[in-house]
Formats: C-alpha cells, structure tokens, sequence
C-alpha cells in the first residue's frame, strides 16, 4: 500500500478521457448488459468480439473455473469462521439508497440485499453469473436469453421467476420512478423484456414486485440477495441490521451485518479505533495516513465509482458564463485540468488567441459541501490562473448546488459522473450533465443525433465508429474536464477477512466476508 | 393565580403560533427544492414536477400553512418527504433520547454550575473562586462539539472507559443506559454549569452583602445556613430566569453533542431534515423546540410567581 494519501495518488494518476473510457470499462456493469439487449452485439475489442463468438457453455464453464481457482486461493473452506456480525459505520443515510431503481454510493447496503442477475468483475468485461445461471445471445444477436438458477427464492420466500425478474424492471421503467442511470440507458436500449418459462431478457436488480410499494421507509423488503432486512432493531436512517438469507444459492457466512450512520466523520474514525465498528465503507481520506500505519486495519481504495469533472457551462441557454462560449477558452481550460494534456504554454497561447491576453473576467466555480476535497478546487484553481482564469469558489449545500445545476446557473462546476455501471460504448448516453437543460448546454446537432444513434445503431461496426465520433467532440469543443476518479475508502479491522475488491466488482461480494476473531 | 397561568399559557401559544409562520416562511426561502433533492440531478423536469405536485408544493401557500398547522395541533405531522414515513414516528423515535439526554445534561449542569457559584461567591478571590474561574474559561472556551471529540479521544479510545457511539435507554438497562449517558452529558452540560456558576456567583455575592444576612450572622446561625437559607434563597430568582434561558442553548447543545456521540435523536433529524429540503420534518421539529422553550419559560415564570407573590401581583397588573 503507497504511503502517499489516496487524493495524491489520486492526483498523480494520469486521468483523461481516455482514461475515463477505460475505466467505465473495468467497472462498468449494468448498461453493458442493457446495451446487448435488442440492439446487436456493442463490444469494439476484438477480446470482446471473441469471447461474443464463443458458446455460451464454454464461457460459463471458464467462468466457473475462475471462480473456484480464485476460491481456492483465499481461503480453504475449512480456515473460514461461520457466524458473528459485522458491524459496518457509514456517513449515509439509508433513505437515501435508490438501490432497487438505481445505483448509489450506498453499495455496501444495496449490494448484499438486491441481488443482480449477473455482475462484472472489477477488472473484466466477462460478466459473472449471479442470478442468472446462463445466458445466451439469439444468431443475429438481438435478443439476450438469461436463464435463472432453479429454485431461487425471495426473502419472504416467494419464488424468483421470469415474471418477477420482468415485473421489477418494468417497476424502474414506471413513469413515477424518476429518472436514473439505469432508467434511461433500460428505456432507450431495451425493446422489449418476455418472460418465456425460466428465461428472461434482463438485466439489474430483482425486486419482488409486490413489495416495491413497502420499501418506502423499509417497512418491508423483500429482496434477492445474500442478506435479508431486518425490521426489528431499525432506527429510521440511524441504524439497519440485514440477517443471512439461509436459502441463497450461495449463503453468506456472516449471520448478520449491521449499519450505523455517523453523522460526523470524525466521531466513526474514533468508533473504528475504538474497536466498536469492524468496517467503514466510506473512510476519511484525511484520516488514511494515520490508519496507514496501524496493524490492526486494512485500509483498500475501491474501484472507481465515477470520475470527478469540471464542467463548463456556455450561454446558450441564458445561463453559464460568455467566456465558455469560445471553444479556445473552453480547450485551454482542459489543459490546465486533464494530467494527459496538462500544458499550461498551449493553454496561455490559446487564450491569447480567444483575447484574454490579460485574463478573464472573475467567474464562478461552483462546489458542494462533501464534494471534492476542497483543495484540489484550490488546486485546479491556480493551475488555471496562470494560463489567465480567474476563478473564485463558491461553496455551497447540495441543494443549493443542485437547484442551480438544474436551472443552468452555474458558470462553471465540480461534479461527479457515475459511470460504474458504463460499458464505455453507452457511456455518452450516460452524460446527463451535458444534456440536463441548461447544465451544461452541450446541445450541439451533431452530439444529439450521436446520442440518438446508440439507441439505434444495430452492427458491430456502427458502435466503435459513434464511439469515435464521441471522442472527436470531446476534443473539439471540450465542456468536460476529467480531475480524479471517485472512489471510497474502505478500512476494516484485521479480523475481517476478504476485504478484497479481486473478490469482485464495484463492492466486494460481502457474502464472502468472514470475520477471523 | 389562575388567571396568571391562564394569561402565561395564552401568551406561550401565541409565541408559538406566531414562531410557527416564521418557521413554515423561512424554510421556503432557503434555497433548493425539495423535490430535486428526491429526483436527482439526473431527474428530468418532468419527474421533478411529478414530484412537486405528489408533495403538495403547487399548492398556494396559505394552503399548505392551513394544512400544516391544522396537522400540527392534531399532531399530525404529515410524511417525511425523505424518509417516508410519518413524521410523528420519527418524531417519537428521536424525543426520548434528546430529552434523556437534555434532561441529564442539565442535571449535571444543576449539580455542578449552582454549587460551584456558592463556592466562588462564599470564597471569593480564594482557590474555590479560582478553581471555578478556571472551570469556566475551560468549558466555555471550547465548543461542545470540540469537547465531545476530546472527551471521546482520551476516554473512549485512549481509556477505554466509555463507549464511542449509541445509546441504550435507561429505562431498558439502567447502567448500560449512564454509561453511554455520562461523555455526551459532560459535553453538553458543561457550558450550561459554567455560565450558571458565574451567574449564581453574581447574585449569591449580592445576596451576602445585603443586611439580613449580616443579620443572621449576628444572631449566630451557622454560616451554611446562613448561605442556604438566607442568601440562596434570595438569590433564587434571577438563577431561575438563567436557569430557564439556558434551555433553549440545552437543547440546541444536545442536539450537536448527539452528533458527535452518534445518539439517534433530534440531532440527526435536523441535520437530515435540513440537507434534504425535507420541509415536513423540519417544520414540525422546529416548532416542537420552540413549544418545548416556551413551556419551559412558562414554567419560570410561574416559579417566580411561587418564590416571589409580588410577581404575580405585578405580573397581573401589567
């Protein structure tokens, strides 16, 4: 483990666009699986068009290979402890999980009580079977036919079948669940979902749908996963407990897991220290030289949630500010942010040419309290002073923030884009924020009727070739600028093991999580 | 005295029905709209005018007021905007444990600020008026929420004497229950004891100067109950009305103490309830402290009238 702080070694990573692309592919789940559906094969590498053209079973079996040698390497069956309850310590609040209908930063809950159908490794486009024992593509390659495991159940005993499967995701496509990440890109990419006996054309979370209504609140959840809610000891947004769901295909070792929110960050350090919690997903950067040093925890940086970015917001839709409205301003600024083009002599000589020779007028950098790590704004800040921006923060609440955001009033700003669930080719389907009205104002004709092609597109070849197209804008006429991955830290006591994000993707597969008392 | 306390409970709810429109106004003016904090940043305009119109935000304002306080006095808090479930159980889960732990804080508070300004006024300019002045730039000169933290470093994690985090009710398990009580008591309690050391020293100094007390001296009563009796006693009213004041700063210290000792109550509702523009929850919390601080004053305003008639005669006349 480097002895730098995560947000140095976040800083010196070289992050870019294309490096942006190339994560979403390490990370990226859901709408991968969503984009195969219906819409013909969208895989550019020739690795992926391979593994495409193998039969099902054959990648299954590999797959299976995979996961037992992978098994075999961590522990003997016999080393792991069964029982006990791990006690995790978040700063979230669980009314704030949209994990049925979304993904959210609440991974650590969503995660071990909603199972998917399948699930990506964190360093793989190979998916993993979950859920779905196999899956399998028609010969022209639109329609996806996922076979469930036999015998699944929900947590209220309830079988998981085809119908079910179908029903949870017509419930994220309901026009009274807001839009999401993985509304969108299900609507525009999937034509149609048939539960044909066993099988299903699917992809997500598995709800059971006459639940859906009683999540509100957590008064009942029937979920799919490893884990099932327990009602008892729930303190609205204060404290969870989830119990091991004995009739999972893969049961849990841990008998339970519980969530306590720790309003102040400071106080759920002091708790892990104290030996009263086991795990924080959501560990203080500040505090990770301390605990760096300390035996008794195991401190991982997980995979990359999203990425920060610093967006430009132009004119054309009465907000922003005029100076983005110059592509040379706009090109200038992305070299004084993206450590790929970092060139603070190509950014001055542009913005001499733009005619701010003598600097911009002062704008406004809009940030949110719990966003980005202030000083890199302060950072970016004075890296851009001297190609001549003149910038100024304006830090304000997430509300705030995000009522401006909405209205298109920012001049510029800090946000994240979550792209863990991006296969990189639906990844611009995914760029809300350069088509949210008035973010951004990237509402050029040629970027729409982009967007509208992957929805569309039905070969092999006319993917990689939006996909370029994408590139090409993004060089052009920059609005996004890429700072650092966004990715949590998690700590975790000595005593708990398979803390390991090789177990698998975007949160470990905390079935697997024993504790070694 | 009945027509005393019929005209302090009518003035109390008069406060907090007027506290009530400040309360319902203000919220609305703190920039960002409930229902984009439920949609999202990635909701479309659609969702988020679906949602304004699910919570009730098109209505007209004196609409939304009249249903609110109608709600309020049938303690009807309507739904958690965020949370979705009524407020009226939140409210229920997070009172006892703020009012436990106000309660204790200003026990302790009591217990510590009233003996040590006797102390300071009886020994003044000697080690118990010193060690009381010392007591006093020390609590008062750091925030609650700092002395929370350094009282959960050296004694929770350095000791290991009490816990860092939760609470257990002591009416389920008394000791369990003080032992998570005593930290976050000290925290929140020891600006209070501070100030009333320094305002019971004032007016117990005051007291011990005046004539009956020399008095009683003369007439050779013992000197503590010549303070107890005499000069306390005297002194009583204007500790009251602190005493009564600083419970408004109790409850507010307890609710940012809760959060560092990571107690389910108010304090997280607020700071919930606050961050999501959940305007249902703090609305109805609000006013709840405002009724919890008027009652409390009401209360040292009828206690004057008990320890002093002429207040409850002037009181009347006015």
């Amino acid at each position: 483990m480097s002895s730098r702080s995560p947000w140095d070694r976040v800083r010196q990573q070289q992050i870019s666009r294309r490096s942006l692309l190339q994560s979403g592919a390490r990370a990226g789940v859901g709408a991968a699986g969503l984009a195969l559906v219906g819409c013909g094969s969208d895989d550019d590498e020739q690795q992926q068009q391979e593994q495409q053209a193998q039969p099902a079973e054959q990648t299954q079996q590999q797959q299976q290979q995979q996961q037992a040698t992978a098994a075999q390497a961590r522990q003997t069956d016999d080393e792991i402890k069964r029982g006990g309850a791990l006690r995790i310590g978040w700063d979230l609040a669980l009314s704030g999980v949209r994990g049925p209908y979304a993904q959210s930063q609440h991974g650590a809950f969503h995660t071990p009580v909603w199972d998917t159908l399948i699930r990506y490794p964190y360093d793989s486009l190979e998916p993993e079977a979950r859920l779905a024992e196999s899956w399998e593509f028609n010969g022209d390659q639109t329609v996806l036919t996922v076979n469930l495991r036999p015998g699944l159940e929900f947590h209220n005993a309830r079988p998981i079948e085809a119908e079910s499967v179908k029903a949870s995701f017509e419930a994220i496509l309901h026009p009274d669940t807001p839009n999401s990440q993985v509304k969108e890109p299900l609507a525009k990419y999937v034509e149609r979902i048939e539960a044909v006996d066993k099988t299903t054309l699917n992809f997500g979370h598995v709800l059971d749908p006459d639940e859906i209504a009683s999540l509100e609140g957590y008064g009942t959840v029937a979920a799919s996963g490893p884990f099932k809610w327990d009602p008892d000891p729930h303190i609205v947004d204060q404290f969870a407990r989830i119990v091991r769901h004995e009739n999972f295909y893969d049961p849990a070792y841990l008998d339970a897991i519980t969530y306590q929110t720790f309003p102040d960050r400071e106080s759920m350090t002091l708790a892990l220290a104290a030996d009263e919690i086991d795990l924080s997903p959501a560990f203080p950067p500040e505090q990770f030289q301390s605990f760096e040093q300390n035996q008794d925890f195991n401190l991982v940086q997980g995979v990359a949630r999203g990425l920060w970015v610093f967006d430009m917001v132009g004119t054309s839709r009465g907000g922003g500010h005029p100076v983005f409205d110059d592509p040379r301003v706009r090109r200038a600024l992305y070299r004084c942010i993206d450590r790929d083009y970092f060139n603070v002599e190509e950014a001055k000589a542009l913005m001499v040419d733009a005619g701010y020779a003598d600097g911009t007028p002062e704008m406004e950098l809009s940030t949110w309290r719990g966003a980005l790590d202030n000083a890199i704004a302060q950072i970016i800040i004075n890296d851009a002073l001297q190609a001549g921006f003149n910038f100024k923060i304006h830090l304000q609440d997430r509300p705030s923030w995000l009522e401006r955001f909405l209205a298109g009033d920012h001049e510029s700003y800090i946000n994240t884009y979550g792209f863990q669930w991006l296969h990189p080719q639906t990844l611009p389907v995914m760029n809300y924020q350069m088509r949210i009205p008035n973010s951004c104002a990237y509402d050029t004709p040629e970027y729409q009727a982009m967007i509208d092609g992957f929805a569309t597109a039905t070969t092999e070849s006319s993917r990689p070739a939006l996909l370029n197209d994408f590139n090409d804008i993004l060089d052009r006429e920059p609005w996004v600028a890429p700072i650092a991955t966004a990715s949590g830290i998690w700590a975790g006591h000595q005593r708990l093991q398979n803390l390991d994000w090789a177990v698998s993707g975007y949160v470990p597969s905390m079935e697997k999580f024993w504790l070694d008392n | 005295m009945g027509r005393y306390l019929v005209q302090r409970f009518f003035e109390g709810m008069l406060v907090v029905f007027l506290a009530s429109i400040v309360i319902f106004l203000i919220i609305r003016l703190i920039p960002g709209d409930p229902a984009q904090q439920l949609a999202g940043e990635d909701a479309t305009l659609e969702d988020v005018a679906r949602i304004r119109e699910q919570l009730g935000l098109n209505e007209p304002i004196f609409e939304q007021y009249g249903n609110w306080i109608i709600g309020f006095v049938q303690l009807n808090f309507g739904k958690s905007f965020t949370k979705k479930v009524p407020v009226r159980d939140l409210i229920a889960q997070s009172f006892p444990p703020t009012i436990e732990l106000a309660v204790a804080a200003y026990i302790f508070a009591l217990s510590v600020g009233v003996p040590l300004g006797v102390a300071a006024a009886v020994w003044a300019k000697k080690p118990p008026d010193y060690g009381a002045s010392v007591f006093n730039l020390f609590t008062l000169g750091i925030p609650n929420f700092v002395l929370g933290i350094i009282l959960l470093w050296i004694f929770a994690v350095e000791l290991d004497l009490f816990p860092v985090s939760g609470r257990v009710s002591v009416f389920e398990d008394f000791a369990a229950g003080i032992h998570r009580l005593v930290l976050p008591t000290i925290a929140a309690g020891s600006v209070i004891a501070a100030v009333m050391a320094r305002f019971v020293r004032t007016s117990v100094a005051e007291a011990l100067a005046q004539d009956y007390v020399r008095t009683a001296h003369a007439k050779g009563l013992q000197a503590r109950k010549v303070v107890i009796n005499h000069a306390l006693r005297n002194a009583l009213i204007p500790i009251v009305t602190i005493a009564a004041l600083q419970i408004g700063n109790l409850l507010a210290g307890a609710i940012v103490v809760e959060i560092v000792f990571t107690r389910p109550g108010f304090g997280f509702l607020i700071i919930d309830g606050i961050t999501g523009r959940d305007y249902q929850l703090i609305q109805a919390m609000l006013a709840i402290l405002v009724f919890l601080f008027v009652a409390a004053n009401t209360i040292a305003d009828i206690t004057y009238g008990y320890l002093d008639p002429r207040i409850r005669v002037s009181g009347l006349a006015g």
